[in-house]
């Protein structure tokens, strides 16, 4: 569906037909993320509107998603880092309900995962969120990031060995 | 082990993600990005003015930035060898027009004064209306690295940098350049094109710094927050329609006195001042200059102080 993305498509098409293919995968891009769906919806909203108003200067309208892509991870860091100090105090509660929630659903070990995940260090999840999910490449992770393929192995490798230290401690 | 931990992480994520049920924001992104009334200010134009006397504007910007401070100030800031004080810019808007402000910010010192030049402005939190780009879109992540001349543009390298957020609009881009380019003025010297990099990597072109992105009127001191004793030697610089320069003084809200003075020199930025009595109290000096035409606000500048 990419291919009908030009150089002459407008803005306003290109939001609305990027939004229509995309729109679903972000949230949950940002959810991942954030753990919190209308935080990452918000992010999501900005994305799009920082892509219109950046359409006519993408040299590469294939690019769009990536650039999406990448306003919604950084989206996700400006919000967590303004959400750090307004969460400190709610953040044992609010996790409580989320493995609560996540227990009912999927079992004990899912929630384990992904309260594990929500603590290793933020480039760490990053990188293992877009291979294990999005399943994107190393060149596209290091594109959405822009950081380095090595920086993507670096990451994924020590993400993994960070996640696996607080699922297993005595391993 | 990874094999089994990666897989467990795919379907892991996979579930979790696939229970997200997106609501829609169509309506919303489709009312923000479509030309509306409710214009937001960072695509509202920057003004850049006329390129007349570019080169002396840059002096006088220079001037501005590098003066001592005032030898009647009764409180000079104690020079500290861990701290550094930059003067970092803020941006104000007056009508439809956004103008760089000079703000006082003090920041760790390290050796290198073009990276603490940076730092600051990315730390610098501005107050009341006025704003700064790089506080409200791009410094959360914008962790400077080095600061580099060559070929006749500064080099601002960072390690990682939320750019694409103000990066939107070429207002709103170029804005975040003037801010650099004027706050990075005493560590290179002169007026250079700014170039962005992250990682190394150059984000968008490099940017001509313009002198005339400077407001037309500001006061220089006393600064605000600061203890001052009556008679108030209120100082500044203006490049204002024939050099004009009107101020207020005004207590909780009420002018107190008011006058006229003039910056010297038609057609290029000159300092002005003005002496007021007052008892003690807290008190906001305004400057600002009228349109010749239709007598509407095209710039000011404010500060307040307390007269002990």
């Amino acid at each position: 569906m990419h291919s009908d993305l030009g150089p002459a498509t407008s803005a306003d098409q290109a939001v609305e037909q990027l939004y229509a293919e995309h729109w679903a995968a972000l949230v949950r891009l940002g959810t991942l993320l954030l753990r919190d769906q209308r935080a990452a919806e918000d992010v999501a909203q900005d994305a799009f509107v920082a892509l219109h108003g950046r359409w006519g200067r993408l040299r590469e309208p294939a690019s769009a998603v990536a650039y999406l892509r990448r306003s919604v991870v950084n989206g996700c860091r400006s919000a967590q880092r303004r959400a750090v100090v307004a969460d400190r105090h709610q953040s044992e509660h609010r996790g409580n309900t989320a493995s609560a929630e996540a227990s009912v659903l999927a079992g004990e070990r899912r929630a384990e995962v992904l309260a594990a995940l929500a603590r290793i260090p933020r480039r760490q999840r990053e990188v293992l969120v877009l291979r294990h999910w999005l399943d994107l490449s190393e060149a596209d992770i290091a594109a959405v990031l822009r950081i380095s393929r090595g920086s993507v192995k670096t990451h994924s490798s020590r993400g993994l060995a960070a996640l696996r230290l607080r699922l297993e401690p005595d391993a | 082990m990874n094999r089994e931990l990666d897989n467990e992480l795919r379907t892991i994520l996979r579930s979790h993600a696939e229970s997200v049920q997106p609501t829609d924001h169509l309506g919303a992104i489709r009312a923000r990005t479509q030309n509306g009334p409710a214009m937001q200010w960072w695509r509202r134009p920057l003004v850049l003015a006329g390129g007349a006397a570019l080169v002396a504007a840059s002096v006088v910007v220079g001037a501005v930035l590098l003066a001592d401070p005032d030898p009647a100030d009764p409180d000079p800031p104690m020079a500290s060898s861990a701290t550094r004080e930059v003067t970092v810019f803020e941006l104000g808007e007056v009508g439809a027009r956004v103008w760089l402000y000079p703000v006082r910010f003090t920041t760790t010192r390290t050796d290198d004064e073009a990276v603490d030049a940076v730092r600051a402005l990315t730390e610098h939190e501005p107050t009341g209306d006025r704003f700064s780009l790089w506080h409200d879109m791009c410094a959360p992540g914008a962790d400077v690295r080095a600061v580099q001349i060559a070929g006749g543009v500064v080099t601002i390298d960072f390690a990682t940098f939320a750019g694409e957020t103000c990066n939107v609009e070429p207002q709103t881009s170029m804005a975040t350049r003037q801010q650099l380019a004027l706050t990075l003025l005493p560590a290179t010297g002169k007026l250079l094109p700014v170039q962005l990099t992250v990682d190394g990597s150059p984000d968008g072109r490099p940017v001509s710094a313009d002198p005339g992105a400077l407001s037309p009127v500001v006061i220089d001191s006393p600064d605000n927050g600061t203890l001052v004793s009556s008679p108030v030697r209120v100082t500044g610089t203006s490049d204002t329609f024939e050099a004009n320069v009107q101020w207020q003084v005004l207590r909780d809200g009420e002018v107190v006195d008011e006058g006229f003075t003039s910056s010297g020199t038609m057609g290029e930025r000159g300092p002005f001042q003005f002496t007021v009595d007052l008892p003690p109290g807290t008190y906001t000096a305004r400057a600002y200059a009228t349109s010749a035409e239709d007598g509407r606000l095209v710039a000011e500048d404010t500060k307040t102080f307390t007269v002990r």
